[in-house]
């Protein structure tokens, strides 16, 4: 296996910035994501470790060896495509003897080791057919066994779960984790898929608008996101983000959004929060931390009840506040209807702070973030 | 609701006899020559210009067809040998150098490969008698007048436009994840080629040839300019029979049914395979 590094990379196609400046070391036998929305670069940035792509900047290192001018097939890169790229003409043996074959590996060496990984995969059965005759998770088997069986040093996955429907791709996803924890493999795997992101990695680089927005465990992106893209991209359902401006009076601080007014926890208890007073913020909490309140209470907000989305494990509710609609993730099943008036009750502690205007983490809570293990 | 029930009857009745006269249509102007051609082939010598007009031969008979072949003067054999060689031969070299050229335009990075497409589109698109003279020129300049070569080099550019288009067609509509796989797993361009894009370009490969393959069998016009009696091929034989001295009917029509049939044949073997080829040309699966 091997280790990646990336300094500085930068793709351009015309006038269209794909991917600005990116650093980015993924360790031997470590599981990196890369994480984005639709045309945030993940792809191209994959191609380019792959060597579809050339880098218009920047230089990317395999185990300290400048590939920049390696042709893809020196590179000893394996990758599974989105559309699996199975060869039509082929049967799943060609399938996965094919690299091997052109690399003029012995017939026996070939034939041994399809044989495992067929089996490893539970596709032997499947050998003599064609791609076309296969379901989705058969291919994606296959699209896997292929690189695989080639015993590459980095694994580069593109979406190849994004074919499968919801069933199959939890079920592909714990599948994938558990191959690749047995492999002990080096693998960059891109998906725009959080929930992925999170459950299979063991570091995320979350990327937008080509731009690398922050790299950390994925406890540390989802406690400790370093902007507003990072808290509202990550999680499910989303975190709530709204404007608000924190107010002095006297020795009390205020959070005033357009449509409350929250009276924060006072030092030393909670955090400080002197330093935001007056500027202007984005405030965010995630639904977990908004819950009803049971009985009328001072800083409780009014909103009425847009939506219910019954789960069963918990209920997702959307309440509108005024100008602000917020999520809320109860858990069980709550007894709420729509249209009924609600008290929100925020726990103030899990409060995020944005700056408004480069939309940077101001401040996080900090005892989240250690509860979930992460060093201040 | 009854009503509405009876228009659509009425609508699906009107569209099945507008459906069956436009094929009798169809057929009337496609068939009607053809079957004139091969009745023309087997009437007596007299019965050509007889009048009123003979439509069905009294006696129907096979001579012209014989003479075609036993006659020691008759052209028929030569040409019949010179067309299967000029067109299989043309065929094949039209088809590789076609996707070849083809594969380059849509695969390769390339910054002129545009341009150069554009060029090989135009060059489909001028009439092909401007380029008798030069042709007649090049290949009497260099020995090659006559010969069975230099129809083949012109048929082989006549045909390559097309067959470049066309096959750019079907290039096109493959994965490049495909091609991109193929890269990961060890292949240079060759080999992509060979062992990825034409497997998966099959059907548009067999189109191209077809069309090559019809386009070569009647083409005329160049054919005339460069062949003189070696290298005649069959539609220059058929005008043989066009002669100052009149028309030579029996023979001439025995001739055209004899280039004739095997394209008729041809392509009742092969149009399944022509739809498909084209339709998976223009529609991503």
């Amino acid at each position: 296996m091997a280790n990646i590094r990336i300094v500085g990379v930068s793709k351009r196609f015309g006038n269209v910035v794909a991917v600005r400046d990116i650093h980015l070391s993924v360790d031997d036998r470590s599981f990196v994501t890369l994480l984005g929305p639709s045309g945030c670069g993940k792809s191209t940035l994959l191609n380019m470790i792959a060597g579809l792509e050339d880098p218009s900047n920047g230089e990317i290192y395999i185990d300290d060896l400048l590939i920049n001018k390696v042709p893809p097939s020196f590179r000893n890169v394996a990758m599974v495509f989105q559309s699996y790229a199975l060869y039509p003409h082929m049967s799943l043996r060609d399938n996965l003897s094919f690299a091997l074959k052109i690399r003029g590996v012995a017939k026996q060496d070939i034939e041994s080791k399809v044989e495992r990984v067929s089996w490893m995969l539970g596709i032997h059965e499947l050998l003599d057919r064609k791609p076309k005759e296969l379901s989705g998770g058969q291919r994606q088997r296959v699209a896997l066994g292929r690189a695989i069986v080639r015993d590459p040093k980095v694994f580069l996955l593109d979406e190849p779960l994004s074919n499968l429907d919801a069933a199959l791709r939890l079920q592909m996803r714990a599948e994938l984790k558990l191959l690749f924890d047995t492999l002990k493999a080096t693998v960059i795997y891109v998906t725009h898929d959080q929930a992925e992101a999170m459950t299979m990695s063991d570091k995320i680089a979350v990327l937008k608008d080509g731009e690398l927005q922050q790299v950390g465990t994925p406890l540390e992106i989802y406690f400790k996101p370093v902007n507003r893209f990072v808290a509202g991209f990550v999680g499910s359902p989303t975190m709530n983000l709204s404007p608000c401006r924190v107010a002095v009076d006297g020795p009390r601080f205020h959070l005033r959004t357009t449509d409350f007014e929250l009276t924060l926890p006072a030092s030393p208890t909670s955090r400080s929060w002197a330093p935001f007073a007056g500027r202007e913020l984005i405030m965010g909490i995630r639904p977990e931390h908004l819950a009803l309140a049971p009985d009328a209470g001072e800083g409780d907000v009014r909103g009425t009840c847009m939506v219910v989305e019954r789960l069963g494990s918990d209920t997702q509710l959307l309440v509108k506040t005024g100008a602000n609609v917020y999520t809320l993730d109860l858990p069980g099943s709550a007894t709420v209807r729509t249209g009924q008036n609600l008290r929100i009750r925020f726990d103030l502690d899990a409060l995020y702070l944005f700056d408004a205007e480069s939309e940077r983490a101001l401040s996080t809570p900090e005892h989240l973030a250690s509860a979930g293990g992460i060093c201040p | 609701m009854e009503t509405v029930y009876r228009r659509a009857q009425m609508e699906e009745l009107i569209f099945s006899m507008v459906r069956a006269a436009t094929i009798v249509l169809f057929a009337v102007f496609t068939l009607i020559p053809l079957i004139w051609l091969f009745i023309n082939s087997i009437k007596q010598p007299i019965e050509y210009l007889a009048t009123p007009p003979v439509i069905l031969p009294s006696r129907p008979t096979s001579q012209n067809y014989v003479d075609l072949f036993k006659d020691p003067n008759s052209e028929a054999p030569l040409a019949l040998k010179n067309s299967l060689i000029v067109t299989v031969v043309a065929t094949v070299f039209s088809v590789l150098i076609g996707s070849l050229a083809a594969y380059a335009f849509t695969h390769l990075k390339w910054r002129l490969a545009p341009l150069l497409a554009g060029l090989v589109l135009l060059l489909g698109f001028y009439p092909k008698i401007t380029a008798v003279i030069p042709y007649f020129v090049i290949m009497n300049n260099i020995g090659l007048r006559d010969t069975l070569l230099a129809i083949i080099i012109a048929f082989v550019g006549l045909n390559l436009p097309r067959t470049v288009w066309l096959m750019m067609t079907f290039f096109n509509d493959i994965p490049k994840e495909l091609e991109q796989s193929a890269m990961l797993d060890g292949c240079g361009p060759w080999s992509r080629f060979v062992k990825i894009i034409v497997p998966l370009a099959a059907p548009g490969l067999a189109v191209a040839a077809i069309m090559s393959a019809l386009l070569c069998w009647i083409e005329f016009m160049i054919a005339s300019s460069l062949a003189v009696v070696k290298a005649t091929t069959l539609p220059i034989a058929v005008s043989v029979y066009l002669t100052d001295k009149g028309m030579h009917w029996g023979p001439m029509s025995a001739l055209g049914v004899v280039t004739v049939v095997p394209v008729i044949i041809f392509c009742l073997f092969v149009q399944r395979y022509l739809v498909r080829g084209l339709t998976l040309g223009a529609l991503k699966g």
